[in-house]
């Protein structure tokens, strides 16, 4: 796959609260917007891979889009681990000589209409007894009846046993937390495109913040948005005839063991979010070391799934991401600046589309909060699914 | 409003385990592995000839936490209250509360044993509390 394909373009709406618009009109923007900046007709995409969350479908898009004909597609299911997933799938289906020119895309009305930080999704809220049924991690039936309802819930178990493991104490954590929080927040004040880019957030509010799940509070956790996002990619060879700055795929995949589905609670570890060499094949995929990535866009459902990606990528040792975001950061001048944009917890919770964008405009260096010379771009969800992106 | 287990083909014997006083888990005829949540075949060799066995009970907190944002209507006034996963001495993990215990007094890694939970007249879970030497 090593630069075989490549993203030709790029496109998002506004981040909000409340759109105002249905997820279909939200999509098309994006992706009309994303075709315009590959310089591409809409009907010339022949191929769709989407979340299997989106509500938008494939058959949607090809009514709308003025498609002849979608040679290919496909969806990725279990949430935000579809990441990096939809950008190996095209990318693959390109490779492979199946389709040419492919969209991948999420639009969500997740803030004005179904919040993924409420349970009654799952678990219907309609009567005396309400059922949590399948196995699922969490609100199934083993997690449902005793109050696990939610991600942000499954991630301060998460958050708490690392600190244990890590031999600190949660009031370290929390100060590492906050550096992650607040740098963010820093980023998203100067990226006109975040939500929060008129609200500074220091630490003595961020720790001002209410307790959510104890042991994260309200800034440890992504914000609540309406938008969509979307790319098109295409095959290296267009990709060149089409624009001076293509930004090439050097590897992307999707990895899933036993327990690693998210939300998990039954991993025997979980403090370790990857496979075994599964991130030393990203790497050697992309032929390049953790020290080459100019700039890092991580998941980050909540401050502390995107800090602990700095182990899972390499940058820190197993339990010392704390560490290295209270010694060296996450900022501009760190050796490795992470969440550019404001991320989850600042630009928009796009559900980790707004950070394959991001790795693009950092690549093409017209990013709000560039980093001079970036030439390798990282973006992952906790090892689930990964792709580095280069120039 | 009360959320309640809905069981399926797979997990109903776990569901009457916990209605007969024990906490039942899939064991492995062949290689021996004790696991949950429950699967048709045993995960680590696959082989299908499997028995339910009662858990010895004892265990040890993983990890807790004490949910102060209620994210689901059923429990909007039951806040704070602590969800902890609970190692069990064969290996798998579970959900649980921390029964008899203030969660001040929860900790990570502390001994804990099985005990069960009427949340309804017929509605039962099975639940952890802190091991008899802990409490005071
Ligand atoms: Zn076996």
């Amino acid at each position: 796959m090593y630069r075989k394909t490549a993203v030709v373009g790029i496109g998002q709406t506004e981040f909000s609260r409340d759109s105002g618009r249905t997820e279909w009109e939200l999509a098309l923007e994006a992706i009309l917007a994303a075709a315009a900046d590959a310089g591409i007709e809409p009907s010339e995409i022949d191929g769709i891979v989407r979340y299997a969350y989106d509500n938008v479908t494939q058959a949607m898009l090809a009514r709308t889009l003025g498609s002849r004909d979608i040679r290919w597609y496909g969806e990725i299911p279990f949430g935000g681990i579809a990441q990096c997933g939809v950008v190996a799938q095209a990318s693959a289906a390109i490779a492979a000589g199946i389709a040419t020119t492919v969209v991948v895309y999420r639009s969500l009305n997740e803030r004005s209409g179904v919040r993924y930080g409420r349970a009654e999704r799952n678990i219907p809220s309609d009567g005396e007894f309400v059922h949590a049924a399948t196995d699922r991690s969490p609100a199934g039936q083993f997690s449902g009846p005793y109050g696990l309802h939610v991600p942000g819930q499954v991630m301060a178990l998460w958050a708490r046993r690392y600190a244990y493991e890590a031999g600190i104490t949660v009031e370290q954590l929390t100060e590492a937390l906050g550096a992650v929080a607040v740098q963010q927040r820093n980023y998203a004040n100067t990226n006109p495109a975040a939500m929060m880019r008129d609200r500074p957030l220091d630490r003595d509010a961020y720790l001002a913040g209410r307790m959510i799940s104890a042991p994260l509070r309200l800034y440890d956790y992504c914000l609540e948005s309406d938008g969509a996002a979307a790319m098109i990619i295409t095959s290296a060879e267009r990709a060149r005839a089409l624009r001076p700055d293509p930004v090439y795929v050097l590897a992307a995949q999707q990895s899933l063991y036993r327990h690693s589905e998210p939300i998990t609670v039954y991993a025997a570890d979980l403090t370790t979010f990857s496979g075994p060499g599964n991130i030393d094949k990203l790497y050697a995929d992309a032929r390049v070391r953790p020290q080459d990535i100019s700039v890092a866009e991580f998941y980050d459902a909540t401050s502390f799934a995107g800090m602990t990606c700095l182990e899972t990528y390499g940058f820190a040792g197993h339990l010392t991401a704390w560490k290295h975001v209270l010694d060296k950061g996450i900022g501009p001048d760190s050796p490795v600046p992470v969440n550019t944009h404001g991320g989850h917890l600042s630009e928009g919770y796009i559900h980790g589309l707004n950070h394959l964008t991001e790795a693009v405009r950092q690549l093409r260096g017209i990013a709000a909060n560039q980093v001079p010379g970036a030439e390798v771009a990282l973006v992952g969800c906790h090892g689930s699914s990964s792709a580095i992106f280069g120039r | 409003m009360l959320i309640v287990p809905k069981a399926d083909a797979l997990t109903e014997p776990y569901w009457q385990g916990v209605k007969d006083g024990k906490l039942l888990l899939q064991n492995c005829r062949s290689c021996g592995l004790a696991w949950h949540p429950p699967t048709p075949i045993c995960p680590a060799c696959q082989a299908k000839n499997y028995e339910w066995r009662p858990a010895s009970g004892r265990g040890t907190v993983y990890s807790f936490t004490v949910v102060h944002h209620a994210a689901h209507v059923a429990v909007a006034r039951k806040v704070p209250y602590l969800v902890a996963l609970v190692t069990l001495e064969e290996g798998p993990r579970v959900v649980s509360n921390i029964l008899s215990c203030p969660a001040e007094r929860v900790q990570v890694g502390m001994p804990v044993t099985l005990t069960f939970q009427e949340i309804s007249p017929g509605v039962v879970l099975p639940q952890f509390e802190a091991a008899q030497n802990l409490r005071t």
